[in-house]
């Protein structure tokens, strides 16, 4: 599709796909596909940047060769309009207003300096906004490049308002004056910054535009229809990535989701959530919950992951006997995913994914000759970020090369152990995580397939003998 | 006129039948693609070939017993390769070239001896006036007489195997056979027009009842799009000349087999353009799928000939890069991709084992047709 296709695009995997030659001639796979270990899978990797080799910058400069615009995936009519709800709103309540030297009519007497100190910081964070849309502004993924912004300005804000613990009587002061002397464009830049702040942390972001402000403006007053349009949030990728859902893998198998830390009360991480539902379009998923009462911090680590694993083997056991014969596939995060390797080894599964696996742990190294790990029986697939703390590529591939299943690795350029990409990347390449988690979600998708739809045969041996008679 | 019906006006049309092997025994080889085969008396000797890795296995099917095995071989045991070069002159099995890794192609020369099962990695001689034949895949290896006609293929100009730089080739080389087991190649001096660079072709080795003149059949390949040309090297005078050939031809093709069995060539499968029946929407160049179609040229009559093939059973599924041995009078096929088909990222190849029965007797129909004219006579 359209959407694959520039996602492989993006992620570095064209050229040689859409190529004939290796469309008609595909025998081997690429990458270090070695015959020596069968069992791993080529690593592939997701967006990492190839630095060419040392001396080939020497060639010549090729400077009739046009290279191809990818074709966006999204339509970029309607994601233009909903890109620019929040300047056409301020537009709206404000006609004709002018937008220059309004920094200089800001009234501060009487600021304390801590006022002084939020405002310029909020100022200068909406300054460079500004300057960085200027900046794609034409470019052909404008859409995405400006939701990267927005969200970096969004962050800077964040880091700042936190800095003074969202002091309600200072967020409520902020709001108002901003909301008072902010030229036009800059309003809408500062209604981007909320609404994207909302998605984060509502609460606070809520709390601090409760109470209505007294506004100079008569086109604001009204608090309604800018409650409404900061609860929008708005991304370029998503319609485009819910329309081309991953395939259902065969037999719909049952994916459980091993918990990577006990559940505080209800709160449970969004970018979790989130991918709880990205697992939903490949099988049925049922979650693991662990919950404690109030006296968790008191609780010995031992016991807390005890307690996880015997809850995911409950969870396990449960589902056997209730849809016998259907594939169980164990997720996890982080640690989660280390708790999922050990359920693993106890209880029967058809393969594990282990999401920002970490090797080093404080009992030390992942993969050393007394670990379990390397007696795994299932498939495994591992996805790590290429800046992770707690792994290391070549101690992935190390560990590999000692497992005696069936492994996928799939490294993600500049991301971090929960396979978050940032900033830089995100906007140099114009990406957002969104789209990055779908690769891996496609990652995850065609190593289970593969699994499901051809568990590996037994390993041929030759025969002797056949006196062949020639 | 009488030669322009020769073809169109024959009534006997070639009977023909496929019938699909079940359960042969023995260790069933992998599915695959790119791999070839030869024929040694009854069996099918299959190696190399590749899907999701390249295949270093040779298998043996024995037409007579239905059985597959897997001979122990010793010797300098080659590498696992791809869309390479596969003949065989009595018992001794020559393999040049193909794909060995992810973009590496490879120039050397292997052989294995059958009756033995060895390997022995061969350095032949390089031409006099000239450089060896550089590494490549796709091209075609034709034993005529003692000599092994090479041509063609597809060279990769990129030192990084990644990034792929395709070149066609048209050059022709021949390897010849000595007494003493030593092999030499030759850069021959050619007359006319060379075919156009290709790769995936056919290259099929033909001589003449009556004149004992030998030549070399190119059919079809790639050379970016799908080409449907037949080329005839007239081996004595080393002369290339495009024949009129007479009769509908098949669509254009690459990656298909073609083999010969008594006087005639037996085309089957490949990549073909996709044609649209819709005549508005322009066919495009590049769109195609694989075929499961079946064409005989006649080189006696140089006519592509009517097939009647019996339909009363299936017929082999579309597939591209099979391999194809003629037995007697049977054209034995294995594996091969199915088209683009992929499961989860891992492309499809057939795993199933056919034979088209050519020498079918004719039908009794045609004998009702004489009755009945001389009824109404």
């Amino acid at each position: 599709t359209k959407l694959t296709t520039f996602l492989r695009q993006l992620a570095r995997q064209t050229g040689r796909e859409l190529n004939v030659v290796l469309m008609d001639h595909a025998y081997s796979k690429p990458g270090n596909w070695r015959s020596e270990n069968t069992y791993a899978k080529p690593t592939k990797s997701l967006f990492v940047h190839q630095v060419p080799p040392l001396g080939q910058d020497e060639k010549d400069v090729d400077v009739e060769y046009v290279e191809e615009v990818p074709i966006p995936p999204y339509d970029l009519n309607s994601v233009t309009i909903s890109m620019a709800e929040c300047e056409k709103y301020i537009e709206a309540v404000n006609p004709g207003e002018k937008d220059d030297d309004w920094e200089e009519q800001v009234d501060k007497t009487n600021w304390t300096m801590t006022q002084q100190r939020v405002f310029s910081k909020v100022v200068r964070a909406l300054h460079s906004d500004r300057l960085a849309r200027l900046t794609c502004s034409g470019n052909w993924n404008e859409p995405v490049q400006r939701r990267v912004i927005v969200d970096k300005t969004a962050r800077r804000v964040r880091h700042l308002l936190a800095c003074y613990s969202w002091d309600q009587k200072l967020t409520h002061w902020l709001h108002t004056t901003l909301l008072d002397c902010l030229s036009p464009l800059y309003l809408g830049i500062y209604i981007d910054v909320l609404q994207t702040l909302r998605t984060k942390c509502p609460v606070m972001v809520d709390r601090m535009l409760s109470s209505a402000p007294i506004v100079n403006r008569p086109g604001l007053s009204g608090l309604e229809s800018l409650n409404l349009i900061v609860k929008q949030p708005w991304d370029p990728v998503a319609s485009s990535l819910n329309e081309h859902k991953p395939q259902k893998l065969p037999g719909n198998p049952v994916i459980v989701m091993v918990p990577c830390a006990p559940m505080n009360g209800n709160f449970q991480s969004p970018r979790l959530k989130q991918w709880e539902s990205y697992f939903a379009s490949l099988g049925s998923v049922v979650p693991v919950i662990v919950k404690t009462g109030p006296d968790m911090y008191k609780t010995p680590l031992t016991n807390c992951l005890d307690q996880m694993v015997c809850a995911s083997r409950v969870k396990v056991a449960q589902l056997r006997a209730d849809y016998p014969g259907r594939h169980i596939i164990l997720v996890g995060w982080n640690a989660g995913s280390a708790i999922a390797v050990q359920v693993a080894l106890v209880e029967q599964v058809s393969a594990v994914v282990c999401l920002g696996f970490p090797v080093f742990t404080v009992e030390g190294r992942r993969g050393e000759p007394n670990d379990t790990l390397l007696d795994l029986r299932c498939p495994a697939f591992f996805v790590i970020g290429q800046n992770a703390a707690s792994v290391r590529q070549e101690d992935m591939e190390d560990i590999r090369e000692r497992m005696r299943v069936e492994t996928g690795l799939v490294i993600v350029g500049s991301a971090d152990d929960l396979l978050r990409v940032g900033h830089t990347k995100k906007q140099r390449e114009g990406l957002t995580q969104s789209m990055v988690d779908r690769c891996i979600l496609d990652e995850v998708g065609d190593f289970l397939g593969s699994i499901l739809m051809s568990p590996r045969p037994p390993p041929l041996r030759t025969i002797s003998n056949q006196s062949t008679n020639i | 006129d009488m030669e322009t019906s020769a073809c169109e006006g024959d009534v006997e049309q070639l009977q023909c039948e496929w019938k699909r092997v079940t359960n042969p025994t023995g260790p069933q080889p992998r599915p695959r693609h790119g791999h070839r085969a030869v024929a040694i008396k009854d069996l099918m000797v299959v190696f190399g070939g590749g899907n999701e890795g390249i295949v270093d296995e040779l298998h043996v099917y024995n037409t007579a017993t239905n059985q597959w095995f897997v001979p122990v071989t010793k010797g300098d045991i080659p590498p696992g390769c791809a869309a390479y070069g596969f003949v065989v002159d009595g018992t001794r099995i020559l393999v040049f070239g193909g794909m060995v890794e992810y973009g590496k192609y490879s120039n050397e020369l292997y052989e294995l001896q059958a009756s033995r099962w060895e390997w022995k990695r061969l350095k032949p001689r390089p031409p006099k006036h000239g450089a060896p034949p550089c590494p490549r895949l796709g091209h075609s290896f034709t034993l005529i007489n003692n000599k092994v006609y090479l041509f063609g293929g597809l060279a990769n100009d990129s030192d990084d195997l990644k990034n792929n730089i395709p070149r066609y080739l048209n050059d022709l080389y021949t390897l010849e056979l000595r007494g003493n087991n030593s092999t030499a190649w030759d850069l021959p001096q050619t007359h006319g027009t060379s075919p156009p660079p290709r790769e995936s072709h056919t290259g099929v080795a033909y001589t003449d009842k009556t004149t004992k003149k030998s030549r070399l059949v190119i059919y079809g390949g790639m050379s970016g799009c799908r080409l449907g040309d037949l080329w005839f090297l007239e081996c004595d005078t080393m002369t290339w000349n495009k024949p009129a050939v007479k009769g509908i031809p098949p669509l254009p093709r690459s990656l298909h087999s073609a083999t010969l069995i008594g006087h005639r060539m037996f085309v089957f499968g490949g990549w073909v353009p996709l044609v649209m029946d819709d005549v508005k929407v322009a066919t495009h160049e590049k769109e195609w799928k694989c075929t499961n179609t079946l064409a005989s040229l006649n080189l006696e009559k140089l006519c592509w000939e009517q097939l009647a093939v019996d339909t009363y059973e299936n017929i082999p599924r579309p597939r591209a890069g099979h391999c194809a041995v003629g037995i007697h009078t049977r054209l034995y096929v294995w594996s091969g991709r199915d088209g683009y088909r992929k499961a989860w990222n891992n492309q499809v190849c057939c795993k199933d084992l056919w034979y088209l029965e050519v020498d079918v007797p004719a039908q009794p129909g045609r004998v009702q047709l004489v009755r009945a004219s001389t009824q109404s006579l």
